[in-house]
């Protein structure tokens, strides 16, 4: 459908073609340069967060490990074996040993002591914590492990080594405790300020977050997220989440960074992006309707023009007031159309003239009087041998040879309708009376002049193509009045005039074949009066009816 | 044209989809052998550290849906879940349920104490709850209610948290307890409760706590485990075991059929019968233990009496209507 549009105007295709290289480049800019600013900003944050998260879970690995270092040391400590076999709390030496080796951690947490029941013996934290189930949580964990066993507990993370005897025999547990304290102060220096941390057990529930609040929610869609194998976005779509393993210990780090660009400003850069395309349609449309209309007018304007000169009509002028190469273009069209219409009106001219000469070289070469006479003498004869029609033939013949040759070109329409009487007498000789022909021309118009045998052309197609092979023919001529022009119309009951010729004789072109008396009629009519004269000519009920239109000149007499 | 047209839309279309893409998150999944889906009926503070301490010791990831048992099972029984195993949910909707469940029989059974439906090997006993009846000490100086028959005491009248028995599992267990226990025309008993209640229950079993513990009721029934959490929370309070004696009726977990993960539902169950896991019931939660080795001693032992849970099942349906027809009557 657009092809066809497209090809059906070469406006179309000007208008279509601004509007492609002015819009695409330009929509492919908009969506181009959003998206590569927001694929930008994504990647710097990336690339903050994974250098981030590589430092963050870097530190607190070696914390873990020297924790659990120190609490493995402790548990194979004798100190520690004999001050848990001996029980009770008050092993001096051990609180030394205690002190001694968790100096460097104890920023970090708390080491504790625990007997096989669960309760706390030693501490380096001011308050004894409150009794632990050993066949539950972290000293269940630690009894079945081999090294330092790892807990999520509420309000941090709690790290135990068990302490057995040679035997294998459990004598108590070495307890560290980081709570959300001990974090914060691990991890705010290395935090940016908007960031914030999650820390999650291997299977990702909470131990401990920056952001005390909306922790266990976004932790909680998170994992949701991952068992669903849908990307991590959280409970609320303006962050960015990404999570490293941290080490060996089976904890994992979750950075949330709140995106540079969220949701909300996102719908605003596509909202204005959206807004800008829509102008610049807008304004892509006005433009390529402006540029292709300002192109093509012009032409269009030539195209018609030069359409009406292809039916004749010379008198067509463009007339542009426009300076540029379209109006160049109508003013060299204007030109050709003026003096082809010149040029035509002398070689008509011309034609006329040659015409006459040739005329008068016959005239000149055949002596009329010795055709009048011929003629004068052939009457008699008929006269004298009783034969009235070769009489009456050879008088009509003789008067319409007279009217021929006569130098007067132009003749009242009395002496044409006379001419008319006698070409009939010739012809009802011929045809008998199959026809009857009525001439009914009022009086006013006795005197008026018409260009000589002017009409007879227009009875005697009335005759051949009307008539002739009917037996009742009728044809009437007859005379009108119509805004100071004469109207002469000759009609017929004959079968009427074939569509073709009809629309050609109207539209004045050239008729091939028969009906070339019409033809020339109507151009000599135009030639001699303009355009706005000639013949016409339509089919009516009866048959067919030819009208010659002709300024109304009166003869001097009667003016 | 419509080629060069096409081109450049898919173009445009390209360039707004390229983004780079996320972080890759297979490596932090867990593998299909790892997971477990529960549907659990139970308040979180009971189901949290359980499923916690089973995450940490098996290291299977657990999602857990909550909602109503009957909700749970009706979805469990369209089909359409991807649930492994129902945690929570009295014997009677176990029982109501049994065909959506896979039979097993955990190793850890046979410390289970005889007098424990083991749900015909389909469910397996989680703990026993127990109904008890709670009044306000301060409101309450003399005269404290004893058993099921201070419920019809005109004393009360108007005064007595009833959780409504069409909406309350354990309200429907009370009011057949009430029933069974009582001597006496059964029609009767109960139109001389519902006159002593003035027609008026409360929305469900929590709600009787609060009714009481705000002095808006003097007395009330609901289970022993919401009361004694109540009183150890320090509400003014005090629990009372019926002199007649009370049921005691198990709830309890199931494997569901042709779930996903059928061998980590086994492994939950098992850790639910472990003796410490039982013992966390009673120091904890004020729940009682179904096994025989694990010691109730830190609850009061009730009057056993002899529910009979089948005549409260097949009851249900007319007792109900009869209740609402009752209670109607008692508004207007």
């Amino acid at each position: 459908m657009i092809r066809t549009w497209v090809q059906r105007s070469f406006r179309n295709r000007i208008f279509l073609t601004v509007l492609l290289v002015a819009l695409v480049p330009l929509l492919l800019c908009d969506v181009l340069m959003t998206q590569v600013m927001i694929a930008r900003s994504e990647r710097a944050l990336r690339l903050s967060a994974q250098a981030e998260m590589t430092q963050l879970s870097g530190h607190l690995e070696q914390l873990l490990t020297q924790c659990g270092e120190a609490a493995r040391e402790l548990a194979s400590s004798t100190v520690t074996r004999s001050a848990l076999r001996r029980g009770g709390d008050d092993s001096r030496i051990l609180y030394q040993l205690l002190y001694r080796d968790t100096i460097a951690l104890r920023d970090y947490g708390d080491f504790e002591v625990f007997d096989t029941e669960g309760r706390c013996l030693y501490t380096t934290a001011s308050a004894l914590p409150a009794v632990r189930s050993t066949d539950w949580g972290l000293l269940y964990a630690a009894k079945h492990a081999q090294g330092p066993a790892l807990r999520a507990e509420s309000g941090g993370l709690a790290g135990a080594c068990a302490v057995t005897t040679h035997t294998g025999q459990t004598l108590g547990f070495v307890v560290f405790r980081l709570s959300g304290d001990n974090f914060d102060l691990l991890f705010s220096p290395l935090l940016p300020t908007f960031d914030d941390i999650l820390l999650v057990d291997p299977t990702w529930r909470m131990v401990y977050c920056t952001q005390s609040t909306h922790g266990e929610d976004t932790l909680s869609a998170l994992r949701s997220q991952l068992l669903a194998g849908q990307p991590l976005t959280g409970s609320e779509a303006d962050c960015g989440y990404y999570a490293a393993a941290c080490g060996q210990t089976g904890l994992l780090l979750i950075l949330q960074q709140p995106k540079t660009y969220t949701a909300q400003v996102v719908r605003s850069i596509y909202f204005v992006a959206g807004v800008m395309g829509v102008l610049c349609l807008g304004l892509c449309l006005a433009c390529a309707w402006w540029l292709s209309r300002h192109l093509s007018e012009p032409v269009g304007e030539l195209d018609a023009a030069m359409g009406r000169v292809e039916k004749g009509d010379y008198d067509v002028r463009i007339q542009s007031r426009r300076q540029d190469e379209m109006g160049r273009l109508a003013a060299s069209f204007d030109r050709m159309t003026q003096e082809y219409q010149q040029n035509l009106i002398r070689s008509v001219q011309r034609e006329r003239e040659l015409n006459e000469t040739k005329l008068r070289m016959l005239q000149s070469q055949l002596n009329p009087h010795f055709l009048y006479n011929t003629l004068d003498c052939m009457k008699w004869l008929g006269v004298t041998h009783g034969v009235n029609q070769v009489a009456t033939l050879a008088t009509d013949l003789a008067a319409l040879l007279r009217a021929g040759i006569s130098g007067d070109e132009r003749i009242t329409l009395e002496d044409e309708l006379e001419l008319i009487q006698r070409y009939l007498d010739i012809q009802e000789i011929r045809f008998g009376d199959r026809f009857v022909c009525e001439l009914d021309v009022d009086e006013r118009f006795q005197y008026c002049i018409v260009p000589k045998l002017v009409l007879q052309p227009l009875v005697e197609n009335a005759i051949i193509h009307g008539v002739a092979d009917s037996d009742e023919g009728f044809i009437k001529l007859w005379a009108e009045e119509d805004n100071g022009d004469m109207l002469l119309y000759v009609s017929d009951n004959g079968p009427g005039i074939p569509e073709d010729v009809l629309r050609r004789l109207n539209n004045h072109e050239t008729i091939p074949g028969s009906h070339l008396g019409l033809n020339n009629i109507d151009r000599i009519i135009r030639l001699y009066y303009g355009p706005a004269y000639g013949l016409t000519a339509q089919v009516t009920e009866e048959g067919s009816l030819v009208c010659l239109r002709l300024p109304m000149e009166k003869g001097e007499h009667h003016a | 044209m419509c080629r060069i047209l096409s081109l450049l839309l898919a173009v445009l279309t390209l360039a707004g989809c390229t983004r780079a893409p996320a972080q890759e998150l297979s490596a932090f999944m867990p593998q299909p052998e790892e997971r477990l889906v529960i549907y659990t009926s139970h308040k979180e503070s009971v189901y949290a550290p359980i499923i916690k301490e089973f995450e940490q010791r098996t290291g299977i990831w657990v999602e857990v849906q909550t909602g109503g048992t009957v909700t749970l099972l009706e979805r469990i029984a369209a089909g359409d879940s991807d649930c492994d195993l129902l945690f929570g949910g009295g014997a009677d909707s176990l029982n109501a349920y049994s065909s959506c469940f896979a039979p097993y029989t955990s190793p850890n059974a046979d410390a289970i104490a005889p007098k424990y439906d083991l749900g015909n090997g389909l469910w397996t006993p989680f703990s026993a709850l127990t109904t008890v009846l709670i009044y306000n000490t301060k409101l309450v100086r003399q005269n404290a209610p004893t058993g099921w028959n201070s419920l019809l005491d005109r004393a009360w009248q108007g005064r007595i948290a009833f959780a409504d028995p069409t909406a309350s599992g354990s309200g429907y267990t009370a009011l057949c307890t009430l029933l069974q226990v009582l001597p006496g025309d059964r029609e009767q008993t109960l139109r001389a409760f519902v006159d002593n209640l003035n027609g008026r229950v409360l929305e469900d079993s929590g709600s009787v706590i609060t009714a009481v513990a705000d002095g808006s009721c003097y007395i009330g029934v609901t289970l022993e485990e919401t009361a004694r959490k109540a009183v150890y929370d320090g509400l003014d309070l005090a629990v009372v075991y019926p002199e007649e004696g009370t049921c005691i009726l198990p709830d309890g977990a199931a494997v569901i059929q042709g779930c996903a993960h059928p061998e980590n539902a086994q492994k939950f169950i098992d850790f639910l019968l472990a003796p410490e896991t039982q013992q966390r019931l009673v120091t904890d939660f004020f729940r009682r233990s179904i096994r025989s080795d694990v010691s109730d001693s830190l609850l009061p032992a009730p009057p056993a009496l002899n529910y009979d849970l089948a005549q409260a099942e097949t009851q249900r349906q007319t007792l109900l209507e009869h209740w609402q027809e009752l209670t109607g009557e008692g508004i207007s």
